[in-house]
């Protein structure tokens, strides 16, 4: 009786959905005995979220921790499905069907997305409240937001292909000319106005190095942007760090910049009156003396 | 007691007294009638096994006839039909992959080649070398085995993790392993450390890729029931979950920091791209190929390309896009390898640019035939042009792509292409690839894609002019090897070519060419290997020895081998090709005598150390060489004995050999009597008497007395056949003098196994008996038979007038009762019988048989009353020895013994007269003595009872026996 679970499975295997979907699937509870099991009602809950936390290094620790307390509520909704009683065997499914739409108060549901100080999270809660000798017991599964087509927020990426050339000479922030190394650097990039499901793509060519070259990677950075009263903090993170040259990579041919945007940790660039999720991508060259180039692209993701 | 009972037996005076014997009146009545009959009483009863499963074939192949289909009903013909295509379509698709060739061997083929003994000691020395670099890589300082061992572990741990859904560490453990080949600090050993962390890869792919069909089942049209996916689904079936672990796969792996691991994961799993779309595989693979321009290390770069050529493969074959890139992208890094780079590298490693080079080797051979299998030539002759741009562009991997050419391309294609490589390997740097070895490999390309334009006969004329003009162009080259292993080693391929393509001119020119080589300094003592692989082929190809011989190097290309074993082998191989491939062997003057020249180094080469068997292989070998020389010309007679006698000279220590000469002299002297139809001319008399005393001086050369023995019989007959009366003689007193011989050498044998003394071991003396007759017994059951069968020829011997009457028979008398001591009783007491029965037969007016133009004692004595006299008294004391015998036997014995001379003596005694009757009653007594009637008792009443019925003189006998 006391041994029993509770899981949430979901009609969609992807567990991708739009605004205005309905999110359907069943709560399977299973128990261990053959007894009935019994319960004090069965809720289902649907939360979304946006959490802004600002980091201690823009701001003083007592702000950041009054700052992170104002998360904005993107959807709210819970409904019974089952009312206190008996379940009739020991293993139960119960269907249930909810609506995705925004609060009222909202006018967007953003897309899901995994940052260091900003988060857009749904869950999706099942609880069995329970008599007090047994303990409530609880499951949620995270839904991911895709926005819609026909959303004001959906944007298209454009094939704009860019070259670029990197040199000593189109280097910026140096100090000491003489010591860089005399390289030569040239490529495309397909576009910086990406979609999100599809890679990353371009290509470089060393044409020249006077110093072997160790690697060639491609960094994926989120700037998030959190505005308040007092102005805004704007933070810089690596998302993820791609090679694409290893060792001294042969001389001009055409080597692919190829990137795969991860699920989660991206969404299309959202910018709104209180917060900016937005990405760059570094080109970063690393010579066999440790030194480094970086060229830089800030992209603007797409959801199509 | 005994003596006394001896005494009385002789007291009572039996008497073996012949029945006078009409033998043609005899053999009237016992003849049965016969008549001819078409059936042979042996032919099975059931037939046409054979043509039924004929019919069932032919009903196969051409099952439109009407006639012949009324064997199989519809049915099960259409089953066979069915059965027969698939047949042949697993038949070709083995064939298609019989032409690529697979992967795992390839893959042993690099894990042998592409180590060094000398790992272990490397890699302490390079330990030593880099000791102050702590940070080293776990791998880099363990030793081949510990690798291949903390590989097998990673693999286990792979499994293992797997097994117990560790999804994410299962990733780790093979992100881990592809880490490795990035690291090429011991790179011999790279090639090897690619083939077996490739196998965990493999693993792993298979392991995600068996997990996700498992998981998803799809829903057939037309059922409500879900089911396995089947073999060849298409992403469509593929349901929502599968495609969402599947993605999810790819999207962990697209976030793999470093680019190797990520190239070679990904391609691990690539097959599970099917789960998602139909299509998408063959833009995947491109993608990674062209990834593949970002690796820096042009050794890494070349086997991560072979690895995704051979995934590509492995899933879809019929997605080619990919190898050519794949080879363009491989081409392109060879234009960058600089000189300074590799040595620079090399320096490194402390290795040489040669062998750094051919570790390219097995990913080059394997992505050049990735993409050369099954084009057309116009594809092949694209890529070639590649290949030769590249390889004209850099003078370090010219050597390596030429090879890597001629070991993927179709050999039909090379050898079109012929001229073309030769020009290219003459240009290619020593010091990056082996000449030698292109051109090794070149010729074997030659030879293997010959047999596929066989057909092709049209233009063979000026095939073959340019195959010389190739010939000559390449020797050109080879011919100036200084090192005469690598010269050798071109010629022991080269040869084949030439075999196949050219007449015995060039051969022999080119085998001038070897001997030249390799005759100075005795260099060619270090290649007996190469050089006796060149004598094999050349066997292969020649089957015609008069050609072979009549080519002069051939023979002085055999003096090469001088090592003694070496030696035998080759000769041994010759002997036996010609034995095999000449049939009719019209005795060629420059075949016979190269050929003698050959059993005679052979002979010469047996000594008193050579094993048994080595010795019968030889004697063998030389006994079917004098067997193929049959007589064939009539007029030529005399020269096949001075061939025998050449023989004899030549082959004096084989006793096979020998033995076979007499045969053979015999056969001659036979040959000559049939050709003058049993009517010697005074030329040929002349003649045979040359071969019988060819014959009689040869049997004594033997060693084994056995063999000798029965030359000696053989021989007398044949004398005897030939009028050669005296001859005959002297064969036969030889053997009877012989035999007690044999008697001292089994005792001397005896007492040398006694011994047990090696010392006293006279190998020669031992060697003399045949191995079955080492035991007394043998022997004497051997002599028991043979003297029998010489008596048989004694009963046709006249008298020598010199000598006295019935002279041999008497000295085979003598050896029964004195000269040889018997072992065995029962045999002396059966011999001497036997000689009771050829005096009887002795004494008849008419032999039994005569020989043609020999008058025997009956016609010389004309039955003279002191000749039978004279036999009478030898049987008198024959008999009285045989009784004498009989008496001493156990009474058992006397029981079987006395029962077998009764026999004799029904058949061949006088039945009316007493005294011979009282011998009867008395072995019969002897006979019955044990009080029990045997099967052989029985019969010999019934046989008496059935012959007293047709004829009276049986009844006295069966009256006194009282029976």
């Amino acid at each position: 009786m006391s041994q029993c679970t509770i899981d949430i499975r979901l009609k969609r295997s992807s567990k991708e959905y739009t605004d205005g979907d309905v999110i359907a699937g069943e709560v399977v509870i299973t128990g261990s005995g053959s007894s009935p099991i019994q319960h004090n009602g069965i809720y289902l809950s649907l939360d979304g979220m946006v959490n802004i936390n600002l980091s201690t290094k823009n701001v003083g620790v007592f702000e950041a921790f009054y700052n992170s307390a104002k998360p904005i509520q993107l959807i709210n909704y819970s409904l019974e499905i089952s009312r206190p009683g008996k379940l009739p065997t020991n293993r139960a499914e119960i269907p249930f069907e909810i609506p995705l739409r925004a609060k009222s108060s909202i006018k967007y549901l953003y897309e899901t997305y995994h940052g260091v100080f900003i988060n857009v999270q749904y869950l999706l809660k099942v609880d069995m409240k329970r008599s007090f000798l047994n303990k409530d017991i609880s499951k949620q599964v995270e839904i991911l937001m895709i926005t819609r087509p026909t959303s004001d927020l959906a944007e298209k990426a454009v094939a704009k292909p860019i070259d670029f050339q990197i040199t000593p000479d189109s280097l910026t922030n140096v100090k000491d000319k003489s010591k860089i190394p005399n390289f030569s650097i040239s490529g495309q990039i397909d576009s910086t106005v990406c979609c999100i499901q599809k890679a990353f793509n371009g290509h470089l060519t060393v044409n020249e190095s006077s110093v072997p070259i160790k690697s060639i990677e491609i960094q994926l950075v989120r700037v998030e942007t959190c505005g308040c009263a007092e102005g805004y903090a704007k933070d810089l993170t690596e998302i993820q760090n791609i090679q694409i040259g290893e060792g001294d990579v042969p001389r001009g041919i055409a080597i692919p910049i190829y990137m795969i945007f991860p699920r989660l940790f991206t969404c299309p660039t959202l910018i709104t009156t209180n917060f900016k999720i937005e990405f760059e991508i570094n080109l970063v060259a690393i010579f066999e003396d440790d030194r480094l180039i970086t060229e830089n692209f800030p992209i603007k993701l797409t959801r199509f | 007691m005994s003596t006394s009972n001896s005494e009385a037996v002789l007291a009572k005076g039996f008497k073996w007294i012949a029945r006078t014997r009409n033998y043609e009146h005899e053999k009237s009545k016992i003849n049965l009638n016969t008549v001819n009959s078409n059936e042979h009483p042996l032919r099975p009863l059931i037939e046409n096994v054979n043509s039924k499963e004929l019919n069932k074939n032919s009903s196969l192949s051409s099952i439109n006839d009407p006639l012949s289909a009324s064997s199989l009903d519809p049915l099960s013909k259409m089953v066979a039909e069915v059965s027969l295509k698939e047949k042949q379509e697993k038949l070709k698709e083995n064939e298609a992959k019989l032409s690529f060739e697979p992967w795992p061997l390839k893959k042993n083929a690099i894990l042998t080649n592409m180590t060094t003994v000398s790992d272990k000691i490397k890699n302490r020395l390079e330990q030593l070398d880099q000791f102050d670099d702590d940070n080293m890589q776990e791998m880099a300082n363990l030793s081949q085995q510990d690798f291949i061992k903390r590989i097998d572990e990673l693999n286990n741990a792979l499994l293992s993790a797997w097994n117990e859904d560790e999804r994410v560490k299962s990733l780790k453990i093979v992100i881990q392993c592809s880490k490795l080949l990035a690291d090429t600090s011991v790179i011999q050993f790279y090639p090897s450390k690619f083939v077996l962390i490739t196998d965990i890869l493999d693993t792993f792919g298979k392991l995600v890729y068996e997990r996700i069909k498992s998981k998803s089942t799809y829903i057939a049209p037309g059922s409500s029931k879900p089911q396995p996916l089947p073999e060849n689904f298409t992403a469509d079936i593929v349901p929502a979950s599968a495609k969402e672990t599947c993605r999810n796969w790819f999207f962990k792996i697209a976030s793999i920091r470093e680019l190797l691991p990520r190239i070679y994961v990904e391609v691990s799993i690539l097959k599970c791209t099917n789960f998602l779309s139909d299509e998408s595989i063959s833009k995947s693979i491109s993608r990674l190929v062209s990834m593949t321009s970002g690796i820096g290390d042009p050794l890494v770069a070349a086997y991560t390309n072979c690895y995704i050529c051979r995934v590509g493969i492995s899933i879809e074959p019929s997605i080619r896009e990919y190898q050519l890139l794949s080879l363009n992208n491989l081409l392109f890094v060879f234009r960058q390898i600089s000189n300074e780079k590799v040595t620079k590298l090399i320096m490194n490693q402390k290795i040489d640019f040669k062998s750094y080079i051919e570790l390219y080797c097995p990913a080059i051979d394997w992505i050049l035939q990735s993409v050369t299998y099954k084009r057309n030539d116009e594809y092949l002759s694209e890529v070639l042009d590649k290949c030769i741009e590249v390889s004209n562009a850099n003078k370090i991997v010219n050597g390596l792509l030429i090879n890597s050419m001629m070991a993927s391309f179709e050999p039909n294609f090379i050898s079109q292409i012929a001229n073309k490589i030769v020009e290219m390997i003459k240009d290619c740097d020593e010091q990056y690839f082996p000449k030698y070895l292109l051109f090794r490999n070149l010729a074997m390309c030659l030879v293997f894609g010959e047999n596929g334009s066989d057909a092709l006969n049209k233009d063979s004329k000026e095939k073959n002019k340019r195959d010389l003009q190739l010939l000559n162009d390449v020797w050109k080259l080879v011919t100036k090897f200084e090192d005469p292993a690598q010269y050798i080693s071109c010629a022991e391929i080269w040869i084949e070519f030439t075999l196949k393509n050219f007449s015995k001119k060039e051969i022999n020119t080119l085998l001038g060419d070897i001997i030249r080589h390799v005759q100075p300094d005795r260099k060619f003592e270090n290649f007996y290997p190469q050089l006796q692989s060149i004598v094999s082929k050349i066997l292969i190809y020649v089957t015609d020895y008069n050609v072979l011989f009549s080519m002069d190097k051939f023979m002085q290309f055999l003096t090469l081998f001088q090592k003694d074993s070496v030696k035998m082998e080759v000769y041994k191989s010759v002997t036996n090709g010609f034995l095999k491939c000449t049939q009719n062997f019209n005795d060629d003057i420059i075949v016979m005598n190269s050929m003698m020249q050959i059993c005679k180094s052979m002979h010469d080469y047996v000594n008193a150390l050579t094993l048994d068997d080595e010795k019968r292989e030889i004697s063998h070998m030389i006994c079917s060489f004098i067997n193929k020389i049959e007589l064939i010309e009539k007029d030529k007679i005399e020269q096949y004995l001075n061939f025998y006698s050449d023989c004899r000279a030549s082959f004096s220590n084989l006793d096979t050999v020998i033995a076979l000469l007499v045969h053979k002299v015999n056969l001659l002297a036979n040959e000559t009597l049939k050709i003058v139809k049993y009517k010697h001319t005074r030329k040929t008399a002349a003649f045979v008497r040359a071969c019988v005393a060819f014959s009689f001086i040869t049997i004594p050369s033997l060693t084994n007395p056995v063999l000798k023995l029965q030359l000696y019989l053989e021989s007398s007959q044949v004398a005897l056949l030939n009028e050669c009366l005296s001859q005959a003689d002297a064969f036969l007193k030889s053997a009877i003098s012989l035999i007690p011989e044999i008697q001292k050498q089994i005792d001397a044998q005896q007492t040398a196994l006694l011994n047990n003394s090696t010392l006293n071991y006279d190998g020669s003396n031992l060697a003399k008996l045949s191995s079955s007759m080492t035991s007394i017994g043998a022997v004497e059951k051997f002599l028991f038979e043979y003297v029998s069968n010489m008596m048989t020829t004694l009963l046709v011997i006249p008298d020598n007038p010199d000598q006295g009457v019935l002279y041999l028979l008497t000295g085979v008398l003598n050896l029964v009762q004195k000269h040889f001591q018997w072992e065995n009783m029962e045999l002396k007491f059966y011999l001497l019988s036997n000689i009771l029965i050829i005096f009887n037969s002795l004494k008849q007016e008419n032999y039994l048989y005569h020989l043609e133009n020999v008058e025997s004692n009956d016609t010389l004595y004309g039955s003279d009353p002191k000749y039978l006299k004279e036999i009478n008294n030898l049987i008198e004391s024959v008999l009285d020895d045989v009784l004498k015998l009989l008496d001493s036997l156990s009474p058992s014995k006397q029981s079987n013994l006395g029962l077998d001379l009764l026999n004799k003596l029904i058949g061949h005694c006088d039945l009316a007269n007493e005294k011979t009757i009282e011998l009867a009653k008395y072995l019969w007594s002897l006979s019955i003595k044990n009080q029990q009637m045997t099967k052989q008792h029985e019969n010999l009443i019934k046989t008496l009872k059935f012959r007293s019925a047709k004829n009276s003189e049986y009844n006295l006998l069966i009256e006194k026996l009282k029976i």
